[in-house]
This record gives structure tokens, C-alpha cells and sequence, in this order.
């Protein structure tokens, strides 16, 4: 392969691992801290987007409309949490299925409130040529802001008191409360952060996608497929998840057009819960014992 | 036989009363009769509920009593679906060949859900995997039908035609006298869907009152403990799930047959959970709760959307959640469970009454 | 329709100096008409001039002039009974002379719309005495709020309407009384069902909001055969069995006349099959990929047939001969790459590539790479849907300028005006309605939609289409006398079943029951601005003929594609 192609080949599997990791991020921590797979996920991207925008529209600069974006998702998730998660986390089957009529009543809610399209933002920054084929700057800055997602959630999770907590409660959180550590507290607040996160991703994406109620279910695929694949522990599982299965569907999109590259991703899900179920997590965690 | 037909009434089932019977045998006589006096619509109205309804007794089956919340009932009612629109296509109308299709279709069914099941049960696929592994399962195929649009994508005389569906799929019909046949539509349908239903209903009963149902709802409480008890709890998850998936298959043979229509998009996300809605309000531990609350989600559905158009789903999104929170067994299931504490809540308040003061007495006078 | 026959046999028809043609149409206006006189005499001046044979279509005033406007009014105070019953004209007739006869042929009145003062035009039926007390509905003035007067169809010879003219009767102007047949008879039911909440509502909403546009127009108008309208919708929310079931129930249960069903192909393949079990007409108003040749169904949106032979050729001269397609992954997509395809190499051009796009997808990094690759001239993008419309966005954010075609953005998805400019610049589409057409029966058409629903985002072509197929229903019914399929369909095999819609007439074609559209060719520009081309009179839906789909003379109910044509 020539040097362009080369190049573009690594620019397609950046853009494909950003996406994954921002999709997946929100709903990794959630299910890692608790268990719980929220179908609702998508409508939280989907809210981040809307908020985005909307802001953007009303004058905030655009990253700081998408900052308000994730706070105001993340305030939301908190308040879903305290009133309704919470009572579910000895069934987590039951789970799925209230995050489910969460995810119906938002859909619908907001495509009554808002109708089903909103004038859209503009992605910014332009483009940059290399060999004959440009490239979207944006789509690189969003390279950047994954890694650094994963960079904070690292800091996040392994150097402050919040994170050690959050560690200790994911092991073993009967230990943990009586230790002392506040786990309801601990679990709002993560589930918060999961939602924070599932806006961020909506606020970044927004900008290059149409606006829609339903944004969010261009995503949730690959969200799902991502932590399913990467495992329960979001640091050590996410990022080498998201690496392979970029590298798999941008192999498959390249070669054999989109179609195989959306497949390729459903079956691999497949493969990689009857091979490995514990994802990479349990692999990486079993090799290094 | 005479055992066979005891388990009937079992203790994993409601109703074992005379007075259930009776009842249930009033029912049967007055759905058989309804066509009488019914008009059109309605009958045709309610043989469509029916046909949704063994789908949600087969996810009855394998969430309410094995414990495992499949997403995959709507993949194996598309298949089924599917593959009776194939087979019908080609073989044609007659000779009752479509009555043929049907059993292909639902032997095709029960085929694929038996590679599936083993695939995830004996993969110790537990939890919530095996809902993501349904429903992933179920995203695939209908991604991948949604793009057999070309030519090139058929099946002997039927293509598979994509995004659109397939169309000019025969109706069910049997071959008559006089080279005449009963194609089943309207009235003729209604009574074939009441039948089948019956006879649906009725061998659930006794399939999960028998020892198979016992050892089920025992894996359903707790499966390592059925394990350690001896039990291989693989062999009957897994036919708890071919069971079930294969009843959705008559679901989606039915529906396509009534509609000669069928389409990806049945199996796509909002249709998938459309059954645990049904199955979660009536109660999907047991089957007379969820044939019941089946009916009657669909009925109210269809109400509010004839009423309130874009609120239904709200309404129905609402409804799941609440459910979900404060009567997760179901609303009929509890009023069941808890029936003698509710029609008999005067009596029991003046016992508790009389008790309190009984201690109070008691401990006045010492 | 009596009176019609008695004046062609009559001596004022068969004996005018006109000899029995129709001149020119002369129009008097109130502005034109300046001063109003209240006596007939030497002492006003002419104020047009006519011919015999001509037509004049006179706007009149009531007979106080309009002074009463509310119950409080009173006559004492606010009339000069003196000046009364204004008059129009005088108007003069070339060649009159003393000792001729006169003949007026009075073709139609109608009350004002929308009402001013005067008479409500729904209200109006049987002469009473006590016509002097007009009735009128809310808003508008009134003398007299307790009796009703109602409008009726009423034939010369046989009225006693004594609605004032007030008008100089000298002209031989015609005012036909078309109005309301007496209220006793049931309404025509019309079956809607349009997604008016989930995926697409964005889109189809103003299939609805055309609908109810046409419906409230044509009561208000009279009716269709004097029977008003009932309009019953439900909303199916792009739910495949929900257009099953409510189809079953608006033909079963309501038992509606006629039925507009559908956006997608495959909500219109599910009504379908229940449709044709049922002796229902049903009207498709989409644009879509073409083929169905089946006897209860007109199709009254765009074909490949009229979109892409006009676009495709106009693209191929401007911008080169190298064409790139990319398309969504299902039959609509797939069928329009292959019109594409035909066209393109029909013409001498090359396809130098072609990408399908499963639904769904929103991320088109590889996609916009390989169009890089390949160079085109020009695009055709045929991508469907909210998430396939990100290409939009995402293209030009990664430097990839070029023009692009399609038949389905701007006038169908309005993409230019939920997309931030200049997202859509260089795109070009040949549609049969854009909401900027430039052209006074389109504007004016387009102000009564906004007048009525001023927060619609965009009039697209499935509510233009949905609007204007409640007119050719109309217009079917009248022809044939009735609204039963057959006779309907006899009407429709004459090949005269033509209406004059807010896009231009359209027609509907006896072989294919598709319709014969007027065709525009737009572009947008940097600014999202929307510049009218070119347009074409009259392209005709031939391909199904073409290929041997006549239903006139036969009804296969099936529907063909290029790569599925019927066994010869």
C-alpha cells in the first residue's frame, strides 16, 4: 500500500475507535459499576446533542455548549438514579427492562415536545488535504478528545478518593459500605457520570450528524458491541476493545462496504460472548495471572 | 392419559379451582360463538390479537419460568415468518401446501433456535448476556434482510425483496371437497387462532406442571442449586427456549399468512420489545396471567393510538415502568398471589384489630 | 345538472349573436369598480366595455353595502335607506342597440372567501322569507343570529333565491349558483393514515396538514357532489403492523370511500394486500421507486421515469460525464442506482463508482475517502433517512466539494433548511413540487397552507401530493357520478381525469393509474437559497406501460422493478 493509502487507512481506523470509545464510554462505566446495561442510552445521546445545539443556538460558544450538554445529562442521570435505577440493582434483568420504558417515554417525549428534526449546528475546523484525500480536522480533534476521555477516566478512576471508592464498591460493595464508604452516593454519582459521558458523546457527534430524536440508535450498536466486547472493568477492557473492533470494521467497511463493516460488528458481539465472555477484561485480567 | 391430563393444575399455574374451569370453559364458549353475533371488524380484530399472543407465551415460557429474558422472540417470528413466505411462494396456494409451509416454517423455527440455544446455554451465556446475545442475534438478521433488495436475493420464486418485505405471500388455506378450500380469513381464521390456542395453552399447562416445569422454575429460583442437586440444567433451559422461540415462530407464521405480508422491520428494536411489554404487565410467571394481560395491553394500545395517537407510546413506555417498579410479577399475578389478603381486607383488619387489643388487654391487666 | 341541458337547447344559446361561442373573460373589481351607484339611469358613466359572447366575473357587495356588521348595529343609524343595493357596471355591450334582446346566462356566484360580511358560504341552503335577516357564522357580521339560511344548488327556472345581485344585469356575465346541495345527504369518509409521530412524522406531517387544507377547501367550497368531507385519521407511527391494522379497521370499522395511506414502499405493501381484497380506491402520494401496477391503487407522487431523465442528462451536459452513486441499501436505493446506472450509460457517461449504505448508518468516513479516490464529475446521492443524511454534513466538513444530485433532498427532505448552510451548496433535484417554485399558482397556494399552519417548517412534495390528490379524487368522483371503484375507474380509463394542482395539471395515466406530473429542476446555492431552473410541462409515468403493465385491460395487483419484469 502507498503511503496515502496508508495513512487513510489509519485516519479511518481513528475515526471508527473515537466513535466507538465516546458511544461506549458512558454505558462501560454504568455497567461496570453496576451491572446494569441502561437501554436508555442512546436517548442520553441523543439529549446531549439536543442540549448542544440548542445551547450553541442560543449563543454559548460551541464547546462550551457541548460542556453544558454533559452536565445537563449528567444532572438528569443523577435524578433518574435517586428515583428509579436504584431499586433495581438486585434484578438486573429488571433493570434492562425499566431503562427500556425510560428509553420509550424519553423518545417519545421528545419527539412530541420537539418534533423530529432541529436546524443543525455545522461542524467546525474545516479540512485538511494529504495526497489527494482530505480529511474532516474535526473528526481528528475528536481522535484527540477520546484518548483524553480515557486519559481523565484513568486519572479519575486510579489517583482521586472518588476513583478508589468507585474501585472499591465495583469489587466488592458490601465490603466497601461497611467500610464506610458512601456506595449509594458512589453509584448516583456514577450513573451520572455514565450519562455525562453519553451526552458528551451526543454534544461531539451533533455537529456532524442530523439532528433527531432518534440520533442516539446510530449508536447504540456500537456502544453495546463495545462493552459487551471490552468487559465489566472500563480501563483495562475499553480501550483494547474499541482498538480491535475499529480495526475490524474499518477493515470490513474499506473492503467490502458498509454493510459488512455494520454486520461485522454484530458478529463479532457474538463471537466474543461465547469465547470470551468476561470480554477483554476477563482475557487480560487471566493472562497476566 | 388420565395423569396426563391431571397436570392440568399444577402448582406452577393459577387456577386449579373448579371455579377457574368453569369460568375458563365459559370463555371458550363464548369466543366460539362470537362470530355469531360479532360484526366483521371485531372478529377480525381479535383473531389479530390472537396471533400475537403465542409469542408471548412462549417468552412466558422462557423468561417467566426458565428465568432468561431472550430479546429473540421477534428474530424466530421473522424467520418463521420468512421462511413460511418462501415456501408458500413457491409451492403455492394449493393442495394445502401453505398448511405445509407452516410446519416447515415452524420446524425451520425450531431448528435455528436450538443451534442459537446451544450456542448460548451451553456456552454458559447467563443474565443479561443472554438478553444482548438475543438481541444482537435479532439486530443482524434484520440488518441483513433489510438489505435484499436485489434481484439476486431470492429463494427459488420468492425474493426476499429487502427493506419492503415480501409480499403475495398465500394465505393459509386447506383443500376441501369438491376441490374447493377454506382459505383462513376472517371467521375462518378467528377459529383457527381460538383453536390453536387452546391447544397451546392447555399443553403449557401441563408442560409446566409436569416434573419438567417443576425442575425449571426450580433453575428459574436458582441455578446453582438445581446444578448441585443434579440436575444438567443446560438440557432444559435449552428446551425451555426452543419451546418458546418455536411459538413465537407460530406467531410470525401467523401473522404472516394474515397479512400475506412480511417485513425486516418487525424484527427490528421497537417491535422486539414489544413482547416483554405484554408479557411484564399480566404477569409472565405464569401463562393465564399472560394470555390475559397480553389481550389486554394490545387492546389498550390499540385504543390510545386511536384516541391520543403520538401519546400511545408514551403511555405504553409509562405503563412498563411503573409495572416494572412497583409490580414487577405483574399486576394480574399479584392480584392472584395476593386475593385473599385483597377480597378479604375487612376481615383481616377486624382480626388485626381484635389482636392488638387482645395484647393490649393482656398487657393492661398484668 | 337539468338547467345545463334546458340553456344549450335554448333560444338565448342557440340564436346569440355570439353564435354560441365564449368570448373573453373581463373582470370588475372593486377597485375597478371605483363608486358604486344605486339606481339605474344616464347619470353614471361606463365602466367596461364587452362583447357579446364575453364573460365578466363581477365582485358585488351586499345590499347595505356591508354598513351592519354586528346585532347592535342598527339599520336607522347606519344606512341611508336611499342607497341601497349598490350596483356594478354600468357596463356596455358593443353592438347593442335599441329592440334587441338581452340574454344573461348567470354560470356560478359565489359568496366571499374568506368571509367578510355577507353570507357564510357553509350556512347557505333554503330560500326562506325570512331572507332578509342574513345568517352568518361567527366573525363575520350579521343582522340576524337566530335563522339560518342555507345555500343551496339551485337551477334557473327552478329558484327562489333572492340573494341580491346587486349588480347591473346588463352584462353577459355568468354566475351559476354552485353552492351546498341540501344537507340531507351522508358524508364522503376520507381514510387517513400518515405517521403524525415517530422516525419520519418530520416528513409526513404535512402530508396530513395538506390533506386537512384540501378537506376544509372542499367543504367550504360545497362538498364534493354536495356531500361533505369527513376526514378520519389514525397514526400508525412507522409502525408496519399498525398500517396493517388501522387499514383494516378504517375499511372495516369506518368504512371509509377512499383511502391515503403511507410514505414508505413498505407501509404501502402492507396496506396493499388489504386494500385489494376490498373494492377501496387507494391513493399513494409518494414519491418511490415506481412499478405498482395494480387496480385499486393511483399513484400520485414522482417516478424514476419523470426525475431522473430530466435531471440526469441536465448534470451530465454541466458538470461531466463521470458519475458516482451512493444509495441506500434497500429497494428504493437499490432501484434508483439502477435508473441512474441505465441513464448515465445511456448517455455515454461512466459510473466510476457505487456505494450502498445500510440504513442506519451515520458515519461516512470510508464512503467520503472512496468518492475522493474515484474522482467523479458529480454525485448522485440517493441516501435515506435521518442518520444516511449526516453525509450531507459530514462531506463538506472533510473538504469533499462537489456536486451532487439526487430526487429526494430539498423537496422532499428539506434538508436546506435543517442543515447549517452551505451543507447542501451544488445540490441539484428534478421533483414535481418544491415549496420556492416561482410561479403565482404555487405562491398562492403556498400562502393559503401558511395561513392556515404558520409553523410548518417546509411544504414538501408529499403534502403538495397529498393536497392535491384530494382534488383529483374529487375529481374522479364527479366524473364517474359516484364513488364506486369501477365507475371510477372507467373515468381514469378515458384518460381525462386532470386536475389543475398548485404544482401545474396533472394527469393520471389510464395504463400505469400513476400520474403525468409537471417537472421542476432546481439547485440550491452556498446561502441555501433554492434557484427554479428549468421545467417541463408534462412527463409522463411510462415506463409500467412500457414494460407491458395496462390496466385498462388487466389487473395483476403486483409490482415490477427493472430486474422483475411481468413474464411476457
Amino acid at each position: 500500500m502507498q503511503p496515502t493509502e496508508i495513512v487513510a487507512f489509519v485516519y479511518q481506523i481513528s475515526d471508527v475507535f473515537a466513535f466507538l470509545v465516546l458511544a461506549a464510554a458512558g454505558l462501560a462505566i454504568i455497567f461496570g459499576m453496576m451491572g446494569i446495561i441502561n437501554m436508555a442510552h442512546g436517548e442520553f445521546i441523543a439529549m446531549g446533542g439536543y442540549v448542544t445545539t440548542y445551547s450553541y443556538h442560543a449563543g454559548a460558544p460551541l464547546a462550551l455548549a457541548m460542556l453544558i450538554g454533559a452536565v445537563a445529562c449528567g444532572l438528569f442521570g443523577v435524578f433518574l438514579e435517586r428515583t428509579i435505577v436504584r431499586r433495581f440493582y438486585h434484578r438486573p434483568i429488571d433493570s434492562l427492562v425499566a431503562t427500556w420504558g425510560i428509553s420509550l417515554i424519553m423518545t417519545q417525549g421528545a419527539l412530541l415536545l420537539l418534533g423530529s428534526g432541529a436546524p443543525g449546528v455545522g461542524t467546525p475546523f474545516g479540512s485538511v488535504s494529504f495526497g489527494g484525500a482530505s480529511f474532516s480536522v474535526y473528526r481528528l480533534v475528536l481522535v484527540v478528545v477520546a484518548v483524553a476521555v480515557l486519559v481523565g477516566l484513568y486519572l479519575l478512576f486510579m489517583k482521586t478518593r472518588f476513583g478508589r471508592h468507585a474501585r472499591a464498591t465495583m469489587q466488592n460493595a458490601a465490603m466497601a459500605r461497611a467500610l464506610g464508604v458512601p456506595v449509594n452516593k458512589i453509584y448516583s454519582i456514577t450513573f451520572g457520570l455514565g450519562a455525562a459521558l453519553a451526552g458528551l458523546a451526543g454534544g461531539l457527534y451533533a455537529p456532524t450528524m442530523t439532528l433527531s430524536p432518534m440520533m442516539g440508535t446510530s449508536f447504540v450498536i456500537e456502544a453495546f458491541v463495545t462493552v459487551v466486547a471490552g468487559g465489566a472493568d472500563i480501563l483495562i477492557g475499553t480501550p483494547p476493545a474499541a482498538v480491535a473492533l475499529a480495526i475490524i470494521k474499518a477493515t470490513a467497511t474499506a473492503f467490502y462496504g458498509q454493510v459488512y463493516g455494520v454486520m461485522s460488528l454484530l458478529v463479532a458481539v457474538c463471537l466474543v460472548v461465547r469465547l470470551m465472555p468476561d470480554g477483554f477484561t476477563g482475557w487480560l485480567i487471566r493472562r497476566r495471572s | 392419559m388420565r395423569a396426563f391430563l391431571s397436570l392440568l393444575n399444577g402448582p406452577q399455574t393459577f387456577g386449579s379451582s373448579r371455579g377457574f374451569w368453569a369460568t375458563a370453559i365459559a370463555v371458550f364458549l363464548v369466543a366460539l360463538l362470537f362470530p355469531l353475533v360479532g360484526d366483521g371488524y371485531t372478529v377480525g380484530n381479535l383473531a389479530y390479537f390472537g396471533v400475537w399472543v403465542f409469542m408471548a407465551l412462549g417468552l412466558s415460557l422462557i423468561w417467566g419460568y426458565g428465568g432468561m429474558l431472550s430479546f429473540g422472540q421477534t428474530a424466530f417470528f421473522g424467520l418463521a415468518g420468512y421462511s413460511y413466505g418462501v415456501i408458500a411462494i413457491n409451492l403455492g396456494a394449493n393442495y394445502g401446501y401453505p398448511v405445509l409451509a407452516l410446519f416447515c416454517a415452524l420446524v425451520i423455527a425450531a431448528v435455528l433456535a436450538l443451534v442459537l440455544g446451544y450456542f448460548m446455554i451451553y456456552g454458559r451465556i447467563t443474565g443479561v448476556f443472554v438478553g444482548i446475545v438475543t438481541l444482537s442475534v435479532t439486530l443482524t438478521f434484520a440488518t441483513f434482510l433489510n438489505q435484499t433488495a436485489g434481484p439476486e436475493w431470492r429463494i427459488g420464486r420468492a425474493r426476499l425483496n429487502g427493506y419492503n418485505g415480501m409480499t403475495r405471500i398465500p394465505s393459509l388455506s386447506i383443500p376441501w371437497f369438491d376441490g374447493d378450500k377454506i382459505t383462513f380469513r376472517g371467521p375462518a381464521l378467528y377459529y383457527l387462532v381460538l383453536v390453536l390456542l387452546v391447544l397451546c395453552y392447555l399443553g403449557l399447562r401441563i408442560m409446566v406442571n409436569s416434573r419438567f416445569g417443576n425442575v425449571l422454575v426450580a433453575i428459574r429460583e436458582n441455578p446453582e442449586r438445581a446444578e448441585l442437586l443434579g440436575y444438567d440444567i443446560r438440557r432444559y433451559q435449552l428446551v425451555a427456549f426452543v419451546v418458546g422461540s418455536t411459538l413465537a415462530g407460530l406467531s410470525g407464521v401467523l401473522y404472516t399468512a394474515w397479512g400475506q405480508f412480511i417485513v425486516p422491520a418487525a424484527m427490528a428494536l421497537p417491535a422486539a420489545a414489544m413482547p416483554i411489554i405484554w408479557v411484564a404487565v399480566g404477569g409472565r410467571k405464569d401463562l393465564t396471567a399472560t394470555l390475559i394481560g397480553t389481550l389486554f395491553v394490545l387492546w389498550l394500545f390499540q385504543t390510545l393510538i386511536v384516541i391520543s395517537q403520538q401519546y400511545a407510546l408514551i403511555v405504553i413506555g409509562a405503563l412498563l415502568l411503573v409495572t416494572i417498579l412497583v409490580m414487577p410479577g405483574g399486576y394480574i399475578v399479584w392480584v392472584v398471589e395476593n386475593r385473599d389478603a385483597i377480597f378479604n381486607w375487612r376481615r383481616h383488619r377486624a382480626e388485626r384489630l381484635a389482636e392488638s387489643r387482645a395484647v393490649a388487654s393482656d398487657g393492661a391487666s398484668e | 345538472m337539468g338547467y345545463n341541458r334546458w340553456v344549450s337547447q335554448s333560444i338565448m344559446k342557440r340564436r346569440r349573436s355570439a353564435a354560441g361561442k365564449t368570448g373573453k373573460t373581463h373582470t370588475l373589481t372593486e377597485e375597478q369598480q371605483t363608486e358604486f351607484y344605486f339606481t339605474i339611469g344616464p347619470y353614471s358613466k361606463p365602466l367596461l366595455s364587452v362583447n357579446p359572447g364575453d364573460r365578466i366575473v363581477v365582485d358585488t357587495r351586499d345590499a347595505l353595502s356591508g354598513r351592519i356588521k354586528t346585532e347592535a348595529d342598527k339599520p336607522s343609524e347606519k344606512t341611508r335607506l336611499l342607497f341601497a343595493h349598490p350596483q356594478n357596471g354600468p357596463i356596455i355591450i358593443e353592438g347593442a342597440a335599441p329592440d334587441d334582446a338581452l340574454a344573461v346566462h348567470i354560470e356560478e356566484m359565489l359568496p366571499p372567501y374568506p368571509p367578510s360580511f355577507g353570507i357564510d358560504r357553509n350556512k347557505i341552503c333554503h330560500p326562506t322569507p325570512e331572507r332578509d335577516h342574513i345568517v352568518l357564522d361567527r366573525g363575520s357580521a350579521l343582522l340576524a343570529q337566530r335563522l339560518l339560511i342555507r345555500f343551496c344548488h339551485v337551477a334557473i327556472g327552478r329558484s327562489k333565491m333572492t340573494i341580491r345581485l346587486c349588480a347591473l344585469l346588463t352584462g353577459i356575465a355568468a354566475f351559476a349558483l354552485s353552492a351546498a346541495q341540501a344537507a340531507d345527504k351522508p358524508p364522503l369518509k376520507i381514510g387517513l393514515l400518515e405517521d403524525q409521530s415517530g422516525e419520519i412524522a418530520l416528513f409526513t406531517l404535512p402530508k396530513v396538514h395538506g390533506t386537512q387544507l384540501a378537506v376544509e377547501e372542499i367543504n367550504k367550497a360545497g362538498g364534493i357532489m354536495g356531500r361533505q368531507l369527513e376526514l378520519i385519521a389514525y397514526d400508525p407511527q412507522f409502525d408496519n403492523s399498525k398500517f396493517q391494522e388501522f387499514t383494516r379497521r378504517l375499511l372495516d370499522k369506518d368504512k371509509v370511500d377512499v383511502l391515503f395511506a403511507g410514505a414508505t414502499s413498505a407501509s404501502r405493501e402492507a396496506v396493499r394486500p388489504i386494500v385489494d381484497n376490498s373494492d377501496v380506491l387507494y391513493f399513494y402520494t409518494n414519491q418511490y421507486e415506481g412499478g405498482v401496477c395494480d387496480g385499486n391503487m393511483i399513484g400520485t407522487g414522482g417516478l424514476p421515469e419523470q426525475q431522473f431523465s430530466t435531471l440526469i442528462p441536465w448534470m451530465m451536459e454541466k458538470y461531466g460525464k463521470k458519475v458516482y452513486i451512493i444509495a441506500a441499501d434497500y429497494n428504493f436505493g437499490q432501484i434508483s442506482a439502477e435508473w441512474t446506472r441505465k441513464l448515465v450509460v445511456e448517455k455515454g457517461g461512466e459510473i466510476v463508482g457505487q456505494e450502498l449504505i445500510p440504513l442506519g448508518v451515520s458515519q461516512f468516513g470510508q464512503t467520503i475517502q472512496n468518492i475522493q479516490k474515484a474522482k467523479p464529475d458529480w454525485l448522485m446521492s440517493l441516501v435515506v433517512g435521518n442518520s444516511q443524511s449526516s453525509f450531507y454534513e459530514q462531506a463538506p466538513a472533510a473538504g469533499l466539494k462537489i456536486p451532487m444530485g439526487s430526487s429526494i433532498t430539498i423537496g422532499l427532505g428539506f434538508e436546506h433548511k435543517r442543515f447549517k448552510p452551505p451543507a447542501m451548496e451544488n445540490m441539484h433535484v428534478a421533483m414535481n413540487w418544491f415549496e420556492e417554485l416561482d410561479d403565482p399558482k404555487a405562491k398562492e397556494f403556498v400562502a393559503r397552507w401558511r395561513a392556515k399552519f404558520p409553523n410548518e417548517t417546509y411544504i414538501n412534495d408529499m403534502g403538495q401530493n397529498a393536497y392535491a390528490a384530494v382534488y383529483l379524487y374529487k375529481k374522479l368522483v364527479e366524473m364517474a357520478g359516484s364513488t364506486k371503484l369501477g365507475d371510477i375507474r372507467k373515468q381514469i380509463a378515458t384518460g381525462k381525469a386532470c386536475i389543475d394542482a398548485p404544482e401545474g395539471q396533472v394527469c393520471i395515466d389510464p395504463k400505469s393509474q400513476h400520474v403525468a406530473h409537471r417537472m421542476w429542476q432546481i439547485s440550491v446555492d452556498a446561502a441555501h437559497n433554492v434557484k427554479t431552473e428549468r421545467s417541463w410541462d408534462r412527463i409522463e409515468p411510462y415506463w409500467l406501460g412500457q414494460i407491458g403493465c395496462d390496466l385498462t385491460k388487466d389487473d395483476p395487483k403486483e409490482q415490477y422493478t427493472p430486474s422483475s419484469l411481468p413474464k411476457k
